[in-house]
């Protein structure tokens, strides 16, 4: 076993303790008694989901943009063989 | 009137919407709570399953030694992944079903992708995932004892930064699509690449502050069981992001 192995196994084994352990406590009274925590509303992914949206909606126009607007094109090949130079119509 | 007493009043917003009301309602509703014992128990089933179905991928690529013979499974991973993944933030109460196929998915792909990696930068994997896991309970400590404390300001900062992030990398693959190299300077090994990879490494950090907070805040108000697999597979995604990002950073820095 060589040291890159000793030494980030050995932490991965010691935060997985610490994580195991220390993950079922609750949180010092510091942080639990604040009047500025976050209001989570049940929905730790409120914001992805907009994020979602967008990310769907541009990825469809952009597939459909490759697909139907920017068609790679195959010129003829010339008498001088220098053919089949790809070109994208529109670009 | 003390500040605690007017907080047990009118709850720690002016919004009634938005009081401590919001997770103990379903909760009571259905009997069973959400506790911390059980969210990390339920965060521990998922790592298992990650690192079963990840060490399947791992195996296929290092007895065929040919890349090609795991993107197949990683490619598969990776997109039914993302479906339930989708299907998990919608629909929250079928998260003991789809978190742990999640999980299995997410390891098919972290397998292949983590064995293409180590083939050219040996001792990478071990390296990031040490780093990942120490991260993670470095936070967990801080976050614990009040150290780093979770603000409204401070998660409208890191979800800005991660819907940044988000739509950078969106840019960069829409490009990548139409033929251009895209973003090139998010790619690169140079300085700035190194900087950007160190800055998103830094943000899917707190965003495991944020996932401390929302299951801390779960189990104080007795949101029902099935949030623990919610609070668990949040988690997941996260250290999965982490995880990726530290893959990258370090493979940057090994291929200066």
């Amino acid at each position: 076993m060589d040291f890159n192995t000793f030494f980030f196994g050995a932490i991965i084994i010691l935060s997985l303790v610490i994580f195991f352990y220390i993950g079922k406590f609750r949180a010092s009274e510091k942080q639990r008694n604040r009047d500025d925590r976050i209001s989570w509303q049940n929905n730790r992914f409120g914001f992805l989901k907009l994020l979602i949206w967008v990310m769907v909606s541009v990825l469809s126009i952009a597939l459909l943009a490759r697909m139907f607007v920017f068609t790679p094109k195959t010129t003829e090949p010339t008498h001088g063989g220098e053919g089949g130079i790809r070109t994208l119509e529109g670009l | 009137m003390s500040r605690h007493n007017a907080l047990r009043m009118f709850g720690r917003s002016g919004n009634p919407a938005l009081s401590d009301a919001t997770f103990r309602k379903e909760g009571a509703a259905i009997g069973k709570v959400m506790t911390l014992q059980g969210t990390v128990n339920k965060t521990g089933i998922l790592l298992a399953l990650l690192v079963i179905c990840a060490f399947y991928t791992w195996n296929i690529f290092f007895q065929t030694g040919n890349p090609a013979a795991v993107m197949p499974l990683a490619l598969g991973g990776a997109i039914g992944g993302l479906i339930f993944a989708l299907i998990t933030i919608f629909k929250k109460t079928w998260a003991g079903i789809t978190a742990p196929i999640y999980a299995g998915l997410e390891g098919l792909f972290l397998g292949g992708i983590s064995a293409i990696f180590e083939a050219q930068y040996p001792g990478i994997v071990i390296q990031a995932t040490g780093l990942t896991l120490g991260t993670l309970a470095s936070l967990l400590l801080l976050y614990k004892m009040g150290i780093i404390k979770p603000t409204e300001n401070f998660r409208l900062m890191i979800v800005s930064a991660t819907m940044g992030i988000g739509i950078l990398y969106l840019i960069s693959f829409v490009m990548n699509m139409f033929g251009s190299t895209g973003i090139g300077f998010i790619h690169s090994n140079g300085l700035f690449g190194i900087g950007f990879s160190l800055f998103v490494v830094a943000i899917a950090a707190l965003n495991l502050v944020l996932d401390f907070d929302f299951i801390e805040q779960g189990a104080e108000q007795g949101a029902p069981k099935y949030m623990e697999w919610f609070g668990a597979f949040a988690l997941m995604v996260t250290l999965i992001w982490l995880y990726l990002e530290m893959l990258r950073l370090l493979a940057k820095l090994r291929s200066r």
